[in-house]
């Protein structure tokens, strides 16, 4: 297998999941991702210390984020809404009584843009705090406080929301696109 | 550290230990072992951040993502992708595109068109007038030539200086001039080498077929190997005076015949083109009475002599190619 596979076999899946936490949509969140390994086959070259791979591929695909959300904001609102907002498919499970990923994806998308990228980068287990501060640019403290914050805001929705609450679509907030990251 | 500073720490705890080790939780993972409620809420803690970690992780990925992504790394390498059947039919399909007939002939009447408008007091006028007066011809250029470049493409030029007859494809009826100025102006028409096997017509570039200045070598060459003997008393007078450069064999839809190439001074080569009367077909005829015309860049003359049918080429005008009568 070559070192390009089995780079892409160790990270693609994470890598995806936080396309698609921040992006809202699959084909987005897809494309990301690709960016992400692409910019890698042009560029990973230049990181000396290959362990950081994982970290550089995550903040890769987060600069790409920001750039296509950045490019999204030019539109009008209407068509804002329409180009990034994001219907995620995802399989339901009705028989699970636990917690599937298209409820947990939903509940992360409930929240603001700020707060949604630590802590999917928390919650998918592949990096430290300190290696979300690098990943996000911006203080190691902050990324102490979103991740506080945002476990707090998702317990609460956990909490006040019934299971019964419709699954298959989740759909951006608006106004949370007008917010910016960093 | 208080609780509430251990709680602040340990909230960035990952559920499955990862961080252990890190000795930025050491103090706050302390606390929680010797402070039973701190320590009970950071069981609760891990267990729910578990939870909520194994639920994402049950999160279905794209089937294809996975092969996506290695094809898309396989071309920023330059790896040379594996074209598949639906792939190959396509480059089949657009293979078989032609271009419109008289194509050619089109452009170069656009483009002379564009470029003969106006006289010397002409001025440029502003950018409407530019473009009323010279904007149909250049966009109706352009768009032929468009098209000519989707349809063409697969058509490159011929290495063996014939024409490419696909089987059953459309033949453009251009004249004989412009299949003889095409072969002329192919990028590898190149006056200075000697093609390698002679004799091999399919597997011969445009190379010349023999170089030598002597025009006797020249057509005896033309004579004896090409079988399209040149009386000498052919050649017009300007010819018999400058050196040759070499000779080829041509062969326009089957129709043989031979170039022979003379040097006037730099950059003004002649191109004498030979042929069988006998063999001329109806789609080239060429006039028993010399005529001389200008062909877009070149200079035209054809004719007929002792059997013989002449083209003679010269990237010129018609003027100058005239004088060496």
């Amino acid at each position: 297998m070559s070192e390009f596979e089995q780079l892409v076999d160790a990270h693609y899946q994470a890598l995806y999941r936080f396309a698609l936490s921040l992006s809202k949509n699959r084909e987005t969140a897809a494309d990301l991702v690709q960016q992400a390994f692409c910019i890698w086959a042009q560029k990973g070259h230049q990181l000396k210390d290959r362990s950081r791979a994982k970290t550089w591929l995550f903040t890769t695909l987060h600069r790409e984020f920001l750039a296509h959300a950045r490019k999204a904001r030019r539109f009008s609102d209407e068509e804002l809404t329409e180009a990034v907002a994001g219907r995620i498919e995802v399989s339901e499970d009705d028989t699970d009584r636990q917690m599937d990923g298209q409820r947990a994806l939903e509940l992360l998308g409930q929240l603001d843009e700020t707060f949604r990228a630590p802590i999917t980068l928390f919650y998918l287990q592949q990096h430290s705090y300190k290696e979300i501060a690098e990943i996000l640019d911006i203080p190691i403290g902050t990324v102490m406080s979103r991740i506080s914050r945002a476990k707090e805001m998702l317990r609460r929705r956990m909490t006040a929301e019934p299971a019964s609450a419709p699954k298959n679509i989740l759909q951006i907030q608006p106004e949370a696109l007008n917010k910016h990251h960093g | 550290m208080d609780k509430e500073e251990a709680r602040f720490i340990l909230r960035c705890f990952r559920p499955d230990g990862s961080d252990a080790a890190d000795p930025s939780f050491a103090e706050a993972l302390q606390l929680a072992a010797e402070d039973r409620e701190l320590g009970e809420w950071l069981a609760r803690e891990r267990a729910s951040d578990a939870a909520f970690t194994e639920s994402l992780g049950r999160l279905e990925l794209p089937t294809t993502l996975r092969d996506e992504i290695l094809t898309g790394l396989a071309a920023e390498r330059g790896d040379v992708p594996v074209a598949d059947e639906w792939d190959a039919s396509l480059i089949g399909a657009m293979a078989q595109v032609q271009p419109p007939l008289e194509l050619r002939r089109e452009i170069l009447l656009a483009m002379n068109r564009s470029a003969g408008v106006g006289d010397t007091t002409f001025r440029r006028p502003s950018w409407g007038g530019w473009l009323a007066r010279f904007g149909l011809p250049l966009a109706a250029a352009a768009g032929i030539v468009l098209a000519l470049m989707i349809g063409n493409d697969s058509a490159k030029p011929d290495r063996t200086a014939t024409v490419d007859l696909r089987e059953g494809a459309i033949q453009p009826a251009s004249t004989l001039e412009d299949r003889l100025i095409r072969i002329l102006t192919d990028p590898d028409f190149d006056l200075d080498r000697r093609g390698p096997d002679f004799g091999k017509v399919p597997e011969r570039g445009v190379e010349l077929d023999l170089k030598d200045p002597d025009h006797k070598e020249l057509f005896r060459m033309v004579r004896d190997e090409l079988g399209r003997a040149c009386p000498q008393g052919c050649l017009p007078k300007g010819l018999r005076v400058v050196p040759g450069i070499g000779c080829k064999e041509v062969d326009i839809d089957g129709m043989k015949g031979a170039i022979v190439c003379f040097s006037r001074g730099k950059n003004d080569t002649v191109h004498l083109v030979v042929f069988r009367r006998s063999e001329l077909r109806d789609e080239y005829p060429i006039p028993t009475e010399r005529i001389l015309k200008q062909h877009g860049d070149w200079a035209v003359a054809e004719w007929q002599e002792k059997g013989r049918a002449f083209v003679m080429l010269g990237n010129t005008d018609k003027e100058h190619l005239g004088e060496v009568f």
